[in-house]
């Protein structure tokens, strides 16, 4: 593609984005208005929560940090045609991953202390990679779609995590959470005043690494054949299964890798709450974060940024406005409903044009 | 003949189970009970939704619809002091969010997959907002129990047996749209329509508006089940009250190949497993020995185990998902 193509192509995605933005919003402008609350007020605090002032965009970067690796999880597998709806359970496991290997590993073995962060991460990938393979393996050797299998995953993730962090790795002074990991494995924070932490470097490089794959290698050649088409990647000689497994895999990672970060990356816990309440929503939102961004890996940290300052914004909503903070959720799906039907931006595309002209 | 071979080799396998577990010391008639309650939402969204797909538009978004109708379907009997108004505001909202559905999978040519994400998205954030919109009170409303759906009592053998009239529609709708399916010319217009849209238009039938059609009814059962389940089974909204049934409605439609009758047998053997790991978790001698929440995972893992097993020999709509374009 040469620059300008590519330019404009750019350009109307962003467009496009924006303009799923507008009707997500007045959408829910009409629904705010119908309980008798005042519309204005709370879009107001909802940006002006996530983006008006330094402290609380340091905060939304920071709620943003683990929504680039879910949203990059589920660009991956829609770059190989399928819906990782998985990425919640995901997640889930990463964060125990996080905590098994950063917590309880990293004290009986000091030794690896240097390492902490690394032997964190790389157990949250781990489980995260394990719990893609159930749908992974379903999907190619018996054609469940993976919609319905990963769902069924996200719930035994969290009825199985629910048991664990009261049972096995429950913090035995602190019940109501998991125990922590250990702080050679935590992120330091990069202002203070914020949560905000270095994981935010790492959530970056890994999307561009994930793009990059995507982009430049044989495998991520082959996962783009696969989501053009089944026959088209046969025809090219390319092992189909193979390929689909190896991207359910990656995402899977990937997903657990933002799980992981909310444990090893976000003050004060470090650690998993007894109720899920502060891992629960970040592989669905990295969902809305990818599609938002057109399933690219590197748009998914701007989308991300988009999305992680809603969902900060929401808790001022809540205070100033009235309006349940969960509402920011709904915003979230009707922007991926405004996103599912091309048609439909077509034509307010058109009439916007029209306006203007 | 083979059919009802199979029947039969169903219904002894079951009544095995049965008798195991009541000698275990679960009461059959109480499982039965809990089962044709935790059967009857699933059932009622899957056959209208195994219609829908047979017409060629898959609708991932039942679980948001019966987490809205849920909700609403209890602001309904408050409203009108009836749980069975509520049960029609249920239904209401249901084809209203199906048609919404089914015109963005026609005229806009979503990509329905993802259409149904965000329906689910949405609910998830609608209706935490919507509970304390309308009752001020965070992710719960406990209506009181004159507006809920009564369950009729039976008495069996002396004991006695709670059974709702909705369990009954559900197998009723399933016999009827079985029939309508392939008895009825409509039945052939709407198979057509999902294997070769085209040939339907060219007869000069809409397909946008039979599939939208379709849609909707998909949408008035799954209200229905939605509506029960705050209704005449949980007696209350919580803000999860669908738990990813919704998907598990899907489940039974797709290990059925999407046939209404075969799902409403898958959605009877969800239903029991998850009344059996009710049963399971609080039962004591045994509550103590398997972790409550490892219990609680038992219906999810059934399904993915039923749908792995009995998928492999379906066969579905050529043109299902694929928004039809008009040359």
């Amino acid at each position: 593609m040469s620059l300008r193509v590519s330019a404009l192509y750019t350009l109307k995605r962003l467009a496009e984005a924006l303009l799923a933005l507008a009707v997500g919003l007045a959408i829910s402008a009409i629904l705010i208005l119908a309980y008798g609350y005042d519309p204005v007020k709370a879009l107001y605090w909802l940006f002006y929560g996530g983006f008006g002032t330094q402290t609380v965009f340091l905060d939304s970067l920071a709620y943003a940090a683990p929504l680039i690796l879910t949203g990059a999880a589920f660009a991956v597998c829609a770059s190989a045609g399928m819906f990782n709806i998985g990425t919640e359970g995901q997640a889930y496991m990463g964060a125990v991953g996080g905590i098994v290997f950063g917590g309880l590993l990293l004290k009986h073995l000091q030794v690896l202390s240097p390492l902490g962060v690394f032997i964190a991460l790389s157990g949250s990938a781990i489980l995260g990679a394990l719990w893609a393979l159930g749908p992974a393996l379903l999907k190619v050797f018996r054609g469940v779609h993976e919609v319905i299998s990963s769902i069924m995953f996200n719930w035994v993730a969290f009825y199985t995590v629910m048991y664990l962090v009261r049972g096995p790795i429950v913090n035995p002074a602190r019940p109501e959470m998991s125990i922590s990991v250990e702080p050679p494995a935590r992120f330091s924070v990069i202002f203070r005043g914020s949560v905000l932490t270095e994981a935010i470097y790492v959530a970056v490089a890994v999307s561009v690494v994930a793009y990059l794959v995507l982009k430049l290698t044989k495998l991520g050649f082959e996962i783009r054949l696969v989501g053009i088409g089944l026959d088209t990647a046969r025809y090219a000689g390319v092992s189909t299964r193979k390929t689909m497994i190896l991207a359910y895999l990656l995402s899977g990672a990937l997903a657990g890798l933002g799980g992981g970060l909310i444990v090893t990356g976000r003050p004060p816990v470090w650690s998993i709450y007894g109720t899920l309440g502060n891992i629960m929503n970040v592989g669905f939102d990295g969902i809305g974060v990818s599609l938002v961004a057109a399933n690219n890996p590197v748009a998914v940290v701007f989308s991300s940024i988009l999305i992680g300052g809603l969902w900060n914004g929401s808790r001022f909503m809540e205070p100033y406005a009235k309006v349940s903070s969960e509402l920011s959720r709904a915003v979230i799906g009707l922007i991926v409903i405004a996103l599912s039907t091309p048609e439909v931006l077509r034509l307010l595309r058109k009439l916007t044009r029209r306006w203007s002209s | 003949m083979k059919n009802i071979v199979k029947l039969f080799i169903a219904l002894s396998t079951f009544l095995t189970i049965l008798a195991v577990l009541a000698v275990a010391g679960l009461s059959p008639l109480s499982l039965m009970e809990a089962a044709l309650l935790a059967m009857t939402p699933l059932a009622l969204a899957a056959v209208g939704e195994a219609v829908n797909q047979k017409g060629g538009v898959s609708n991932i978004g039942i679980d948001g619809i019966f987490l809205i109708t849920a909700a609403v379907a209890v602001l309904g009997a408050e409203d009108f002091g009836s749980g069975y108004t509520g049960m029609l505001v249920g239904a209401a909202v249901g084809g209203f969010l199906g048609f919404v559905h089914g015109l963005l999978s026609t005229y806009a040519k979503a990509n329905q997959i993802v259409a149904g994400i965000g329906l689910n998205i949405f609910s998830y954030g609608f209706v935490p907002y919507f509970l304390m919109a309308v009752w001020g009170f965070p992710g719960i409303r406990v209506p009181p129990k004159e507006v809920l759906v009564p369950l009729r009592v039976l008495s069996i053998a002396g004991a006695s047996f709670r059974l709702s009239e909705f369990s009954i529609l559900a197998v009723v709708l399933a016999a009827l749209l079985h029939f309508t399916l392939y008895r009825t010319p409509l039945g052939l217009r709407i198979r057509a329509c999902g294997e070769s849209p085209e040939a339907v238009d060219v007869a000069g039938i809409g397909v946008y508006r039979l599939r939208i059609t379709l849609s909707t009814l998909g949408g008035v059962t799954a209200g229905l089940g939605g509506a029960f389940m705050s209704l005449a089974w949980f007696g209350g909204v919580v803000k999860e009250i669908s738990a990813g049934r919704g998907f598990i409605a899907l489940a039974c439609v797709v290990a059925s190949g999407l046939e209404p009758l075969l799902s409403l047998g898958f959605a009877f053997i969800f239903g029991f497993s998850e009344a059996l790991a009710y049963a399971v978790a609080i039962t004591p001698g045994i509550k103590e020995v398997v972790p409550y929440h490892l219990v609680l995972s038992t219906p999810y893992i059934v399904t993915l185990a039923i749908v792995a097993v009995f998928i492999g020999k379906r066969r579905f709509p050529k043109s299902l998902g694929q928004p039809y374009v008009k040359d």
